[in-house]
């Protein structure tokens, strides 16, 4: 049951984070899609702008030859229209065509190379007057159109004659005379004829150089682009003139945004072309590490915190039964052995042992059996103690060799009960510095250890070499796969052996404690048969300093 | 009464040296010469006249007019490694050249342009330097961009007092913006009605020459094909020198012929011809250096010992040291003998020479259009017929730098015969036209 609520618990705590999080990602793509349109659009804004500028220049440029071409004197028009040519970077060629002779600047018997190709260009132009468009500015539609009646009302106020002007000066500012502009197309080119008509018929104009239009137009573009973008002039053919941008644009990149140049250019583009990440892949980017970054925290984190919460709770749980078996074992140890005493002693009491022998007999082991709960009711206490910090250690200099003989002497008779014979090679002296009954304390758990689950093997060997003192039995010795785990508190081995004998698991913990805390150790070696603990003594030095 | 005599005739010596110095002016000097100065009587007769502007060397550095200078470089990824770095030796070499009154200014290309350096007055040379040696190479190449971008830095600073040129250094194709001889002749073309010339420095084998050299040739500036960087600021240096030796602008050039002579053609100019009247445009003439138009004319059958003026030539300039307009002429005029020997004996050696090496220039274009067909049997055979004729000139008009011209034909015809190199060779043919009928010195 208890394992279901938890899992219980989890989802509850799971499943509203994850839609939490599901909600959340949505709403980022949603704003993703948002930006990605913004920058489009944005795109498309600046496209507009720099084509209406370019536009409105190359209108100006026209509008503005075709003020100075109205304003020729009608005499000595070729003259003026050669020098205009010679000097004006943006006329390429001038033209005269009168209806009965035909073209008659350029002179087709005094032609340099570029005026006969001239004339051969725009040879079906003037054989086929059909082909002139007069200028009708007001036909236009659109927006265009206003603000070319506006900017053409506005230059003719500007050449209007002031109001004084009168005699010869006003009968010399010239009438509007009838022209207009051609696009024409040739060789994979536009051009753009403007052109004149005098009061006799007589037609003349100009070519723009097309070319020098083309080299101003690159300085119109945007002096930076935002990242991943690149704006590009594309002509007629489909080829790029100019570009600005980091990357380097080709044609058939995807566009973000498209401008026309009607009617400045026929057919040419204004083109943003997708050259890079940009802003909106960054933006994407960004969002799906946020993205992942939200399941992870949103699916983990209560998992593993549930996770975490039950593994701390099944800890307790563990703790709080070994601490009910503790308790239970500890009151089992004292139990025996004051049976025994309460059992001598009343007897003893009734005064029903008459054999002087038997009564010594049942003194001594009312009085071993006394030491044996003092041994366990310190055990107990220091283990308190020392979980609570408090255990204090009154170090001296002693001789390990002589103390641990004088133990093994009191210990003889327990261990000729359990049936164990005692070996022991003790060189010493070995001086040491340290509280001396807590060593003994140590000693005594590790015999009594011995006693109780190694007496099978019928002997008992304690031996002193290089500062350690092993304690040696051939009983059953201890598994493999728990010889740490024995040093736990409450610990003991779950075997039948332990089943029979009470104890508290406490005895090798406090050993290891008091060893550890006095710069020694207490450790279980492996050895071929029985149960092997060395009592590690701290260095001698401790005390000199040396 | 003497001593009054004597204070006038020194007040006088004092005017005249005065008078004097003052018409130590630098002028343009127009001469007119023949091939010959006899010509054979009673049949029609093919002449060359040679129309020749001497332009005076600057008489001080610190007179010639102030220069307004952009380089536009190419750092395109194929200039990457040794190209780049020799070019922007050579921009450097460039710039050190300039004074404080001239203004430089420096535009990158690669696939977009960016000005590196806006037009300034070269005062700042450290600075400047620091940005030329920043450049890296990378990307391709929008070379029609570039030179819009280096004409838009020299117009902000479009004055008559300067003498403005750029000077153009590419390795590649253009693939980037227009990129046909054509259009980049048209922008040449306009760029020297306003007085902006353009020269071109091609580098390495991979670039196009037409290209290169119409742009240069419409804008009247100089042409140069450079096999090796590290020839990049010898050459720039040369062609400062040019730069700041310009004395004479806007040159126009009429010539009238005589009588019943017709002029045939202009050889290795553009012009144009009507009637007997011929008339040419040069943008810009270097101190010390001498440009010349040959024209061929058709000489009418003449009686023998009768003298006939050939032509008269004027020619308009803009001088730079005086800034005023000025014009000279010249004339000349020829004899009539049916004596051959009187004929050969009158030739004018220089003026066949030049000849010779315009002929000569003209036979390399026409190899080059043989080379495109692939008839390169026959580009090598012509090279090879002109080779010989030069050995017979160089013999006949004592000039033996008409021999060496016949070596390097030899050699031409070699490699085009074996195609070994051919881009090299077509770009050498091309270029060494090209200078030829410029008259262009720094090579």
């Amino acid at each position: 049951m208890k394992r279901y609520s938890v899992i219980l618990y989890v989802l509850l705590l799971v499943i509203p984070a994850l839609a939490a999080g599901v909600a959340l990602y949505r709403w980022l793509r949603l704003e993703q899609g948002r930006v990605e349109l913004s920058v489009g659009a944005a795109a498309g804004e600046t496209a507009r702008a720099v084509a209406d500028n370019i536009v409105l220049t190359v209108e100006d440029l026209a509008a503005g030859v075709s003020d100075s071409l109205s304003a020729f004197p009608g005499d000595d028009l070729v003259n003026q229209l050669r020098r205009w040519e010679e000097h004006n970077p943006l006329i390429r060629n001038v033209f005269v065509w009168r209806e009965k002779e035909g073209l008659v600047v350029p002179d087709a018997s005094a032609a340099t190379e570029e005026e006969r190709m001239f004339a051969s260009r725009y040879e079906a132009l003037f054989r086929d007057q059909a082909r002139w468009v007069a200028a009708e500015p007001d036909a236009k539609p659109g927006v265009q159109a206003a603000y070319e009646s506006a900017s053409r009302e506005v230059r003719k106020l500007a050449r209007a004659a002031a109001p004084l002007m009168s005699g010869k000066a006003a009968m010399d500012a010239p009438a509007e005379r009838r022209g207009g502009w051609i696009r024409w197309f040739a060789d994979n080119q536009v051009y753009l004829l403007g052109w004149a008509e005098l009061p006799d018929g007589t037609r003349y104009g100009v070519e723009l150089e097309t070319m020098a239009i083309v080299s101003r137009l690159s300085a119109l573009l945007p002096s930076a682009m935002p990242p991943g973008q690149t704006m590009a002039l594309v002509d007629a053919s489909g080829r790029i003139v100019c570009q600005r941008g980091a990357t380097e644009a080709e044609a058939g990149m995807p566009r973000v945004a498209t401008a026309y140049l009607t009617p400045a250019l026929p057919h040419w583009e204004l083109v943003v072309y997708q050259t890079g990440a940009g802003l909106a892949a960054s933006g994407r980017r960004a969002g799906r590490l946020l993205a992942a970054m939200l399941a992870v925290v949103f699916v983990v984190a209560p998992i593993s915190g549930g996770g975490l919460l039950l593994w701390q709770s099944r800890r307790d749980a563990r703790d709080a039964r070994r601490k009910t078996t503790f308790v239970s074992n500890v009151s089992h140890e004292l139990k025996t052995p004051l049976t025994t005493i309460r059992m001598y002693a009343e007897m003893l009491d009734e005064g029903r042992v008459r054999d002087e022998e038997k009564r010594a007999g049942y003194l001594g082991t009312i009085v071993r059996e006394s030491q044996r709960l003092t041994r366990l009711v310190n055990n107990v206490l220091d283990f308190s103690r020392m979980e609570q910090g408090r255990k204090k250690y009154a170090p001296q200099a002693f001789d390990v060799a002589d103390a641990v003989a004088v133990v093994l002497r009191e210990q003889q008779p327990r261990l000729a009960d359990a049936g164990m014979k005692l070996e022991s090679d003790l060189p010493g002296p070995c001086e040491v510095f340290m509280d001396r009954d807590a060593f003994e304390q140590a000693l005594l758990n590790l015999m009594d250890n011995a006693i109780k689950y190694g007496a099978s093997g019928g002997w008992l060997r304690v031996d002193l070499r290089d500062r350690a003192l092993s304690v040696s039995d051939a009983g059953p010795g201890v598994p493999r796969a728990v010889r740490e785990k024995v040093f736990d508190r409450f610990y003991r081995v779950d075997d039948s052996l332990t089943a029979k004998q009470p104890g508290s698991g406490l005895g090798l913990t406090i050993a290891r404690r008091l060893m550890r805390d006095q710069g020694g150790d207490v450790t279980l070696e492996a050895s071929e048969r029985g149960a092997r603990f060395v009592l590690k003594l701290p260095r001698a030095g401790t005390e000199s300093g040396s | 009464m003497k001593r009054m005599f004597g204070w006038v005739v020194l007040l006088a010596c004092l005017a005249v040296v005065n008078a004097g110095a003052r018409t130590v002016r630098p002028e343009v000097v127009c001469r007119v010469e023949t091939d010959r100065g006899v010509l054979s009587a009673d049949r029609l007769e093919r002449a060359v006249v040679k129309v020749t502007l001497d332009a005076p060397v600057v008489p001080d550095l610190r007179e010639r007019p102030p220069v307004n200078l952009c380089i536009v470089l190419d750092r395109s990824g194929s200039m990457s490694g040794n190209k780049i770095e020799q070019a922007k030796e050579a921009a450097i070499t460039a710039l050190r050249r300039l004074g404080r009154d001239d203004i430089f200014s420096l535009v990158v290309y690669d696939h977009e342009v960016e000005t590196l350096v806006p037009a300034q007055r070269a005062e700042n040379v450290e600075w400047i330097e620091g940005r030329i040696r920043s450049i890296g190479a990378r990307g391709n190449t929008a070379l029609f961009a570039g030179v819009s971008q280096g004409a838009a830095e020299i117009r902000k600073n479009l004055d008559d007092r300067y003498v403005s040129r750029i000077i153009l250094l590419s390795d590649g194709l253009a693939n980037n913006g227009p990129s046909s001889p054509a259009d980049l002749g048209r922008l040449g073309a306009s760029l020297r009605k306003e007085r902006v010339s353009v020269t071109t420095v091609g580098v390495g084998t991979d670039y196009n020459e037409d290209l290169m050299t119409q742009l240069s040739q419409q804008s009247d500036g100089n042409s140069y094909f450079v096999e090796n960087s590290a020839d990049l600021p010898r050459i720039f240096a040369a062609e400062l020198g040019d730069v700041l030796s310009v004395v004479a602008r806007e040159v126009r050039i009429v010539i009238e012929c005589a009588g019943d002579v017709r002029p045939v053609r202009i050889i290795g100019r553009d012009g144009r011809i009507s009637g007997r009247t011929v008339e040419l445009n040069l943008n810009q003439l270097y101190g010390g250096q001498e440009k010349y138009v040959l024209l061929e004319v058709d000489v009418p059958p003449t009686e023998a010992g009768e003298a006939r003026e050939l032509a008269v030539a004027r020619c308009e300039y803009e001088n730079l040291i005086t800034r005023k307009r000025a014009s000279s002429s010249g004339r000349t005029s020829v004899t009539f003998s049916r004596v051959e020997e009187d004929v050969r004996a009158s030739v004018n050696e220089p003026v066949a020479k030049d000849i010779t090496l315009n002929i000569t220039a003209e036979v390399r274009e026409e190899a080059v259009k043989k080379m495109d067909l692939g008839r390169t049997d026959e580009a090598a055979s012509s090279l090879r017929r002109q080779g010989a004729r030069l050995r017979e000139s160089a013999v006949m008009y004592d000039a033996p730098e008409l021999g060496l011209e016949a070596d390097k034909l030899e050699q031409e015809a070699q490699r085009v015969e074996t195609k070994a190199a051919p881009a090299a060779t077509r770009k050498s043919l091309r270029t060494w036209s090209f200078q030829q009928y410029n008259q262009q010195e720094s090579r």
